[in-house]
């Protein structure tokens, strides 16, 4: 008798430390920051219902748009290098070749390696005048870029750096899909006479899809949260240049005290995050078949 | 006919391909490889150079790339510019706590979803599979108002209450439950194992790989976190290394030699462990797709 009342309400026993945490640290503050959000509530007082007057404010106010700005930019340039060069790595490594490992554990290194500590050594290395970066482009005779202190370049740099950080995870994503790749359809199309680059196009790309696609997906839903490099390297500036989206809500929140304001553009990230999520769900319903 | 005839001349000529020693292609692929992986690990060779550079050489016109005398001493005069000491523990004892919980909380529920059927299965697993979505951002405010509410701000549990269970987690014990013949449990069953037993006794001996991947995981997570311990640590006695890291980059302007023995000394517990685990950190990475 015990033992059937046991299995019961085993399951329930065994979800309940994760669940309690989820509910307590997840689920109940999404639900208030979706609250928060349609609110006036500097910290330290009661948030103060004000219907989507944080979201009219949010369309008028230049940092914004600026950051969901810069946020697009980074999120395009970023994605877009870290998915082709992870890609173009993962093609060359899927091979016998000697070494592959260790090139596989180098170009991962980065992805392992804490974002702030490497964001302080891309710091140094951007140094205008000290930094090795323009040390090495003065020896192709171009004149020192002034990395992190220009709105022109600022940007630009903060998307290096992310990318040279990132791109060792889609080369491993990548990889792994490869590996999926039946051998004999290279064989077969080598037989027929395709080049490298005919069967790259024909049998590599549309059978890798599904991977590409997830690898897309999710690199551009973290790129849409981009914080720790950004706080490191320029903290938003110069100007509004490198201002991004999860950088704001952490200005609006922590330095301003405006939970409302901070949950609102909070809600803007999650809109990107759920429409990118639900391009993912309905291209990746289509299997494919070898 | 005269398609077998071209397939046998091609089928020729890749033979041929693979008794040619010299391949002009194989040879550029690898001189692309490796200047891509000096590329890659340049910024990690700058650190240790300019670490153990002088101030003077730091700013040195044009640029030198070796320490004419390394200065073995910036790391302890770094060390003791900031209470890094103190942040290094906090840190680790962070680390090593969530992941704890974190092996726990993840593997009974992973277990339960995959061994066993109740009601509101499905609806709580797609509450999980949600979650995994949310941007931190969303939740950040009002966990750091709970947590503030709850007089955790600067603790160590406010520190590590977000990471006590992982949705992530969850997924990869669950994924690596099915290998597991249910066949197996009916038998301790009948043997007499009550399920707190089979999971002591069965589940976690079994799961040990899938436990070592999420150890890792959780930890170097832990250890890399950022935005989180920013917010939830406003004294120095409660910063963790990389909060501590950022202040001091901050703080320490120009002094680079200095930021980058710090950088140095935060870097290696992760580098080691990935020295001496890579296989498990490249496990977690292919099966984290729906994580980064």
């Amino acid at each position: 008798m015990s033992y059937r009342l046991n299995r019961r309400t085993a399951p329930y026993l065994f979800l309940l430390p994760s669940f309690a945490l989820l509910l307590v640290f997840s689920l109940i503050p999404f639900v208030q920051g979706l609250y928060f959000s349609l609110t006036d509530y500097p910290l330290l007082q009661s948030p103060k219902f004000v219907g989507l007057d944080n979201f009219a404010r949010l369309f008028r106010d230049p940092l914004f748009v600026a950051s969901l700005k810069n946020t697009l930019v980074y999120m395009i340039a970023t994605v877009a290098l870290r998915v082709i060069l992870g890609l173009a790595v993962a093609v060359a490594l899927n091979g016998p070749l000697r070494g592959r490992v260790v090139f596989r554990a180098i170009f991962y290194l980065p992805v392992i390696a804490p974002l702030v500590t490497v964001s302080v050594i891309w710091r140094v290395i951007f140094d205008t005048y000290s930094g090795v970066l323009n040390a090495g482009l003065e020896l192709l005779g171009i004149a020192p870029i002034p990395w992190l202190t220009s709105t022109a370049w600022a940007m630009p740099a903060v998307i290096i750096m992310s990318v040279w950080k990132t791109f060792g995870w889609n080369t491993v994503i990548f990889l792994a899909g490869l590996q999926g790749i039946p051998q004999q359809l290279y064989e077969a199309a080598a037989i027929d006479g395709a080049s490298k680059w005919r069967s790259f196009i024909h049998i590599t790309l549309p059978l890798l899809r599904p991977t590409i696609l997830l690898a897309v997906v999710t690199s551009t839903i973290s790129a849409s949260q981009v914080f720790d490099q950004v706080y490191v390297m320029t903290g938003g500036g110069p100007g509004y240049s490198t201002m991004t989206l999860g950088q704001m809500v952490y200005t609006a929140g922590f330095q301003n005290y405006e939970m409302g304001y901070a949950s609102a553009v909070s809600v803007i990230l999650l809109l990107i995050s759920l429409a990118l999520t639900l391009v993912q769900f309905k291209f990746l319903g289509q299997e494919v078949k070898y | 006919m005269e398609i077998t005839s071209t397939r046998i001349q091609s089928q020729r000529e890749s033979l041929q391909r693979c008794r040619v020693r010299f391949d002009p292609w194989r040879i550029l692929l690898y001189i692309a490889l490796t200047v891509l992986a000096l590329i890659t690990l340049f910024p990690f060779i700058w650190m240790v150079l300019m670490a153990l550079k002088t101030p003077a050489e730091v700013f040195e016109w044009p640029i030198q790339l070796l320490p004419d005398n390394p200065q073995w001493s910036n790391f302890a005069e770094a060390w003791a510019r900031q209470p890094f000491t103190r942040y290094f523990q906090n840190t680790l004892f962070i680390s090593i706590g969530t992941t704890v919980a974190t092996l726990f909380t993840a593997s009974t529920a992973g277990f339960a979803f995959e061994k066993y059927n109740f009601r509101f299965k499905r609806p709580l697993f797609m509450l999980v599979l949600m979650l995994l979505m949310l941007p931190p951002q969303v939740t950040l405010i009002p966990t750091y108002l709970l947590v503030r509410n709850l007089g955790l701000v600067n603790t160590y549990l406010g520190l590590m209450v977000p990471g006590l269970t992982s949705v992530f987690g969850i997924f990869l014990i669950r994924q690596f439950l099915q290998s597991v013949p249910d066949e197996l449990l009916d038998a301790a069953r009948i043997d007499g194992c009550n399920d707190w037993s089979i999971y002591t006794l069965i589940i976690l001996p079994l799961l040990k790989p899938a436990l070592a991947v999420l150890a890792i995981f959780t930890f170097t997570n832990m250890w890399n976190s950022f935005l989180w311990p920013l917010i939830v640590s406003d004294s120095r006695e409660m910063y963790t290394l990389q909060v501590g890291i950022a202040f001091f980059s901050s703080q320490t302007g120009t002094e680079y030699q200095l930021m980058m023995a710090v950088a140095v000394i935060s870097l290696l517990p992760v580098i080691i462990m990935y020295v001496l685990f890579q296989r498990y950190f490249v496990s977690s990475a292919a099966m984290s797709g729906l994580n980064r």
